[in-house]
């Protein structure tokens, strides 16, 4: 089945303690099939600890050639067990964890993207930067609510508080996408750290002007250092590079018609609809 | 043990040893289900997830204590506040200045007094399970109104007389969770970790040293004290037992001595100090407090937010005309290049693409999922639609976005020779 749509990818990775704090408690883990960063938290070096464990079992998976959504599934109740099994008496840690895989369903390669927390998965395509993951926070709450617009929410002072974590409370679930990978596609996971400092439009700006991954995720998280981010920063980039389309791929795969919009059929079925 | 309240624009909800106040009222709905909570004698917990149904921003301001003998456990949030005696000392706990709430537990309580964090007076009116508009509710335990007995250590001694009293500043001054802009400070000599060593005990973390004498660590968790730089006023304050969550001792200025804390201190010293989460990123999540401070919670006891599994019925399947056979025990998505959009949970749709060479088929065309024992399908507005083909019947169109049951020997046509049937599932 996985003759289709088969995708290779380039990756570039970068993280930096920030100007302001004396431990990293961001990790990341970058190879494929999956890419993942963590930002740990609780106090010390646990948030170091929390996120280093998620980074950890993460890296279970480097070896499949695809991961499905059961996979990761699978890794964060592990590292949720971990994560509390490390935690000192009395003392809570945790980690947002957020990333993507590649994954095969039906002969067609789909990024799988998940998320716990406020750490972030972008993609960059044709020009557009999308964020594909919704944060789990108490200002994203408000924005879908419509307490407060989306351009409220990057300075609203609640906006570093998550509602969701790994290792903080009950099993926390992550929320799953699948999008069609595309030709061309980047992918970008980064923490908060970088969206904390850079717009939207900055990040698009260097994704499209950067071809390197290696460089544009070093440009992104030092760009993010020097105006004097408070937090940790990481970023992750990750390129298509090609999309074997294998003997038995049959016509209609993401990766060929990614940008296709459905043909309306010439001489509309004449038929009723159903009457409810 | 006895509760009374003072009439009053709130609401008050009493049933027996627990009693919740929330200042400003709330809508009916939730009354009802906190009432019923309450009634059916659930946890403490069990109430905050009532109360916090509709998330964090939208929760109403509240305090709820559960009282077991003279034991107090509380959570206040917003505008509301307790004022709790043990022995002869009273303290305010509040959370006006957090984004989630205040948490406290106590014993030698001998009484809670919650009140709606205005000015309020009135007639006392005793009640024990009632719903009630109201302003303050006084829970009075049957501990002694003096003497000290503090978090769990028992003291039987009897009241000393003229013993200095640790009177609190009525002045909520809370914990907040919220990161302070400022980083942590990072001034002054301080042993670098070692990166990789793993967590630390505590006894080695060096920052947390006192420049005062402190017989004991005080508790600056979520609960609302205000120490007194007075040692003398506190010198009979008998040590927090291990129990006592949170020692944070942000408020006491930081003093790099280098000095190891002192073993017996060290124990209790869990020093969380929020400046020092990643900085930024912290977490509102309710259980993260509730868990620290309830030993008796264990791991496989906290059944609150799983979802309850209803009962399966044996999934239909899909007969694809490609020759695929699909289970209906996830949803499913079929298109030329399906994708799925924010799935919760583990329950991602398997995604079916199908060959459309001349893209008649929409990317994402069509979902089919099981509701009960049906077979739901809907047309995902997509361009060309979605076909039902009866046998004996023409064909039917479905309404775009409209989920629509369809019974097993329909076949579904998506166009371009692409159909299925569905079969019941054995």
């Amino acid at each position: 089945m996985d003759g289709g749509g088969r995708v290779r990818t380039t990756w570039g990775s970068a993280t930096d303690c920030g100007p302001f704090r004396r431990l990293n408690e961001d990790a990341l883990f970058a190879c494929p099939p999956l890419f993942v960063v963590a930002d740990g938290m609780g106090g010390h070096d646990a948030g170091e600890v929390a996120a280093r464990i998620a980074v950890e079992e993460a890296g279970r998976l480097a070896d499949r050639r695809t991961v499905a959504a059961d996979d990761v599934h699978l890794v964060v109740r592990e590292i949720s067990a971990r994560v509390r099994g490390a935690a000192p008496a009395g003392r809570t840690m945790g980690t947002t964890f957020a990333g993507v895989g590649v994954a095969h369903h039906h002969g067609a390669a789909y990024w799988l993207v998940f998320n716990i927390g406020d750490s972030r998965v972008y993609r960059y395509a044709g020009g557009e930067l999308d964020q594909i993951s919704v944060d789990h926070s108490v200002v994203q709450e408000l924005v879908d609510r419509g307490v407060i617009a989306p351009d409220e929410a990057l300075h609203h002072p609640d906006r570093h508080v998550i509602t969701r974590a790994i290792g903080t409370g009950p099993d926390a679930e992550p929320d799953y996408w699948l999008i069609p990978v595309g030709p061309a596609d980047r992918m970008l996971v980064c923490t908060d750290g970088l969206t904390e400092e850079l717009a939207g439009g900055e990040i698009a700006a260097l994704l499209g002007s950067v071809a390197d991954p290696q460089a544009a995720a070093e440009q992104l998280v030092d760009e993010a250092v020097r105006r004097g981010s408070r937090d940790n920063v990481t970023a992750i980039v990750i390129d298509v590079v090609t999309l074997h389309a294998g003997d038995d791929a049959r016509p209609g795969v993401p990766g060929e018609l990614s940008a296709g919009t459905t043909n309306p059929r010439e001489t509309p079925a004449p038929v009723p609809e159903v009457d409810r | 043990m006895r509760s009374d309240y003072i009439p009053g624009d709130g609401l008050a909800v009493l049933v027996d040893g627990t009693a919740a106040l929330l200042p400003d009222g709330c809508a009916a709905e939730l009354r009802t289900a906190l009432w019923e909570s309450m009634l059916t004698g659930g946890s403490l917990t069990d109430h905050l997830q009532v109360l916090l149904r509709d998330g964090l921003a939208a929760a109403p301001s509240f305090a709820i204590v559960r009282l077991e003998g003279a034991t107090a456990h509380l959570v206040v949030r917003g505008s509301a506040q307790v004022e709790i005696t043990v022995g002869d000392t009273a303290e305010m706990i509040g959370a006006e200045q957090v984004s989630t709430w205040a948490e406290v537990r106590r014993t030698g309580v001998s009484q809670v007094r919650l009140t709606a964090g205005r000015p309020g007076a009135g007639a006392q009116f005793p009640a024990r399970v009632a719903v009630v508009p109201a302003t303050q509710v006084v829970l009075r335990t049957g501990a002694p109104a003096s003497g000290t007995s503090v978090a769990g250590v028992a003291s039987t001694a009897a009241p000393e007389a003229g013993s200095p009293r640790s009177v609190q500043e009525p002045e909520p001054r809370t914990e907040s969770p919220r990161p302070e802009p400022e980083p942590r400070a990072e001034t002054g000599p301080r042993p670098e970790p070692e990166p990789e060593a793993g967590l630390r005990p505590e006894a080695e973390i060096p920052a947390e040293t006192e420049p005062r004498p402190l017989p004991g660590l005080r508790a600056a968790s979520p609960s609302a004290r205000v120490d007194r730089p007075d040692p003398d006023e506190e010198a009979d304050e008998p040590a927090v037992p291990a129990w006592q969550p949170v020692a944070s001792v942000r408020e006491a200025r930081r003093e790099e001595s280098g000095q190891a804390l002192s073993e017996a201190r060290a124990v209790h010293a869990s020093t969380e100090v929020p400046e020092d989460h990643d900085g930024l990123t912290i977490l509102s999540s309710d259980v993260v407090a509730l868990r620290r401070q309830l030993p008796d919670w264990a791991e496989d006891a906290v059944p609150q937010l799983s979802v309850p599994t209803p009962r399966t019925p044996a999934p239909a399947k899909l007969l694809m005309s490609t020759g695929l056979v699909v289970s209906l025990n996830r949803p499913v998505l079929i298109g030329r290049a399906p994708q799925t959009t924010r799935t919760p949970g583990g329950e991602v749709p398997r995604l079916v693409t199908v060959a459309s060479p001349n893209q008649d088929i929409s990317r994402t065309h069509c979902e089919i999922r099981m509701d009960g024992d049906d077979v739901v399908v809907t047309d995902l507005r997509s361009t060309n639609g979605v076909l039902l083909l009866r046998q004996g019947s023409g064909a039917q169109r479905l309404h775009p976005g409209e989920p629509t049951v369809v019974e097993p020997g329909v076949v579904v046509d998506l166009g371009e020779g692409v159909t299925f049937l569905v079969e019941a599932g054995g």
